[in-house]
């Protein structure tokens, strides 16, 4: 079950043996004759993995493709036992999928804590009728929304003022104050899509803290990380897989994985320099 | 609220005090804070209220008709903010949906329906046909919403003009005016467009500010990116179709009362681009600005009466001029104004500091403008 789903031979056992959290099995999309994904087996297992390889490799397309924006046209890919091929976004949030996207997507006007607030979908159980009217469960669940947004906003360092709106924050924060919103649903799986593109040094540390912090009191959850800066890479994921022309080409701890010659050959050829 | 002028000003918040350690706490201090000053503002709102209702008994027939035409379309700009300002769509049916409540109403009055059951039957009629424009009209965007929409209200229009048995056709028809026992039929109709626009107000600021406002604002600013965050777009976007539907008509039942004679050319552009004034004068996507934008226009109706046909010139011209200038319509201006150092010292209110290292690395402002959604999803590759 470890690694006959990755289809490069040599490749480290990850270190846990738990059961994959999602799984991609031979996973193919073409755009217009422009073949993206080739083929692509990955198990995703619970912890942090790194998706890495040069630009152009399709690793925003497997994003989209788990998170229900893309339909492949081949292949499946399944959350613990259930395909989310051609299921809507927003049911593939609701089994407990969050994201991010390269460039942050906050309501700019609205508040930080609010805009936490915005990615609790999962867990609502009272309707807007119920809100409207003012029902004391309805309340209490506002309310406890809120004091969890603002936990998140805490671990990630960002609890001095929840109450500013978003868009008077530097974008490295914002970023940041997307990872939290997507952590509001409790996700089974987090897909962060360059989280650390465009934040400072501090900035990367108080993600890095507020994700190793979230994780630790959620052991069983997966994040996937798609990432140029190979550095956080080793520091966070004890995985990490190598995509390069739609295909997985490594997979394994990111210092071997690093090592590898075929994964340099694809690095330098793309000219893209490694850990910036 | 949504707009982009607000960049450099601050909401005030609860002070320097919570440091990561002491959000728990912090939290409390805010909702207390809150609290007291919805307190206040509810006194306000109830005095208000109460100033208002003893309006006919004071003031001319003259007054309490124009008060009455401003809630009246206040309601209705509540509905088409609700659609435009917050969930980001330019839908332009809404002066034929508020013609099908003021037909409704006046026609389910001369079929023996009691007024005030006519007004939520209409509006119930209005949202459904709303949801059946909306139907394929959440999946257009910018320019083709518009176009599809204000063609389906253009026909709804035409439809009144043939179904003549019933509407008199295109020569229009009488409406009996509801009176209560003991006072003008003016009076009474004040009374209830008093009580309705309350009603709505009290009701569609609830919903704006919580969950429903923050996801239709998701909605209309993150475009299908909000799937992600487990809400459905479709559903929200065509939820904001009906319910501006329902209050569309809702007011427009209202405006039969006022009007007394209602045919269906008073429902095409004529009223349809005061009805757009409105909403970007106010604000598009603020809670008060249609107020601010029915007392404006009702205002510029008797100033540009005179102008006759080149009316509709004057309020196109007006609004390009609002939507160029004050993107955030005059409730901007007015928080503007607030958060100035004039306002503040005028207000004793504490200045609002920015966020350290925030000037120049602030993100770009982003106008409520819908388009700007919808960006790295789709085709393209990593960037």
């Amino acid at each position: 079950m470890s690694t006959e789903t990755v289809d490069a031979g040599d490749t480290a056992t990850p270190s846990r043996e738990a059961t994959p959290v999602v799984e991609f099995d031979g996973v193919s999309k073409s755009f217009g004759g422009n073949s993206v994904l080739e083929g692509v087996n990955l198990a995703v297992r619970p912890g942090f993995t790194g998706l890495i390889g040069p630009n152009g490799a399709g690793k925003t397309t497997c994003l989209n493709v788990v998170s229900g924006y893309l339909r492949p046209d081949a292949g499946d890919v399944r959350l613990g036992e259930q395909s989310v091929i051609g299921m809507r976004p927003d049911k593939v949030a609701r089994l407990g999928v969050s994201r991010t996207f390269q460039t942050p997507r906050l309501i700019p006007n609205l508040s930080a804590v609010e805009n936490v607030m915005v990615g609790g979908g999962r867990h609502h159980r009272h309707g807007h009728v119920a809100e409207l009217f003012g029902s004391p469960a309805a309340r209490h669940d506002e309310k406890a929304q809120r004091g969890r947004a603002r936990e998140l906003l805490g671990i990630f360092g960002l609890g001095e003022h929840p109450d500013r709106a978003a868009n008077q924050f530097p974008i490295g924060s914002q970023k940041i104050i997307e990872v939290a919103r997507g952590l509001l649903n409790d996700p089974a799986l987090l897909l962060l899509d360059e989280p650390a593109a465009g934040l400072g040094a501090e900035d990367v540390d108080r993600l890095v803290d507020g994700l190793n912090g979230w994780l630790g009191e959620r052991p069983e959850a997966a994040v996937m990380i798609i990432e140029h800066d190979l550095e956080l890479i080793t520091r966070l994921c004890p995985t990490a897989a190598v995509l390069h022309f739609g295909r997985i080409i490594q997979n394994g701890p990111p210092t071997d994985v690093l090592r590898d010659p075929v994964v340099v050959e694809a690095y330098l050829g793309a000219d893209v320099a490694a850990g910036d | 609220m949504s707009d982009s002028t607000e960049v450099l000003s601050s909401t005030p918040t609860a002070g320097p005090a919570g440091v990561t350690a002491g959000i728990a706490a912090n939290a409390g201090v805010i909702d207390e804070a809150q609290r007291g000053s919805s307190m206040r503002k509810g006194i306000i709102a109830v005095v208000a209220l109460v100033l208002l209702f003893a309006v006919p008994f004071v003031a001319n027939a003259y007054l309490v008709f124009v008060l009455s035409l401003t809630l009246v379309y206040a309601i209705s700009t509540v509905g088409f903010n609700l659609l435009v300002g917050w969930s980001g769509q330019i839908g332009l049916a809404h002066a034929a949906l508020f013609a099908i409540g003021a037909y409704g109403s006046a026609v389910g009055m001369v079929n023996g329906i009691p007024f005030l059951v006519t007004i939520p039957l209409a509006g119930l009629a209005a949202a459904l046909l709303a949801v059946v424009i909306g139907f394929p009209a959440i999946r257009l965007r910018g320019f083709f919403l518009a176009i599809a929409t204000l063609a389906l209200g253009m026909a709804i229009v035409e439809l009144l003009v043939f179904a003549r048995p019933l509407t008199g056709g295109g020569a229009g028809m009488n409406v009996d005016v509801w009176t209560l026992p003991g006072i003008t039929g003016s009076a009474s109709t004040y009374f209830v467009v008093l009580v309705v626009a309350a009603l709505t107000f009290f009701l569609m600021r609830r919903a704006l500010l919580g969950r429903f406002g923050r996801t239709l604002q998701a909605v209309r600013d993150l475009g299908p990116l909000t799937g992600s965050l487990g809400v459905s777009v479709l559903r929200y976007r065509l939820v904001a179709f009906g319910l501006s539907g329902f209050i569309a008509a809702v007011a427009g039942s209202l405006y039969a009362q006022l009007q007394t004679f209602i045919f269906p050319a008073m429902f095409q552009m004529n009223l349809l681009v005061p009805m757009l004034v409105m909403v970007f004068v106010g604000g598009a996507g603020s809670l008060w600005g249609p107020l601010v934008g029915a007392a404006f226009a009702v205002v510029l109706i008797e100033f540009f009466q005179d102008l006759g046909d080149q009316q509709a010139i004057a309020y196109g011209v007006l609004l390009m001029v609002v939507i160029a200038l004050l993107p955030g319509g005059l409730t901007s201006l007015f928080r503007t104004i607030r958060d100035s150092r004039f306002g503040t010292a005028l207000l004793r209110r504490k200045p609002a500091t920015p966020v350290p290292g925030t000037e120049g690395t602030a993100a770009a402002p982003e106008t409520a403008a819908p388009e700007t959604a919808a960006p790295e999803i789709a085709a393209k590759e990593d960037a």
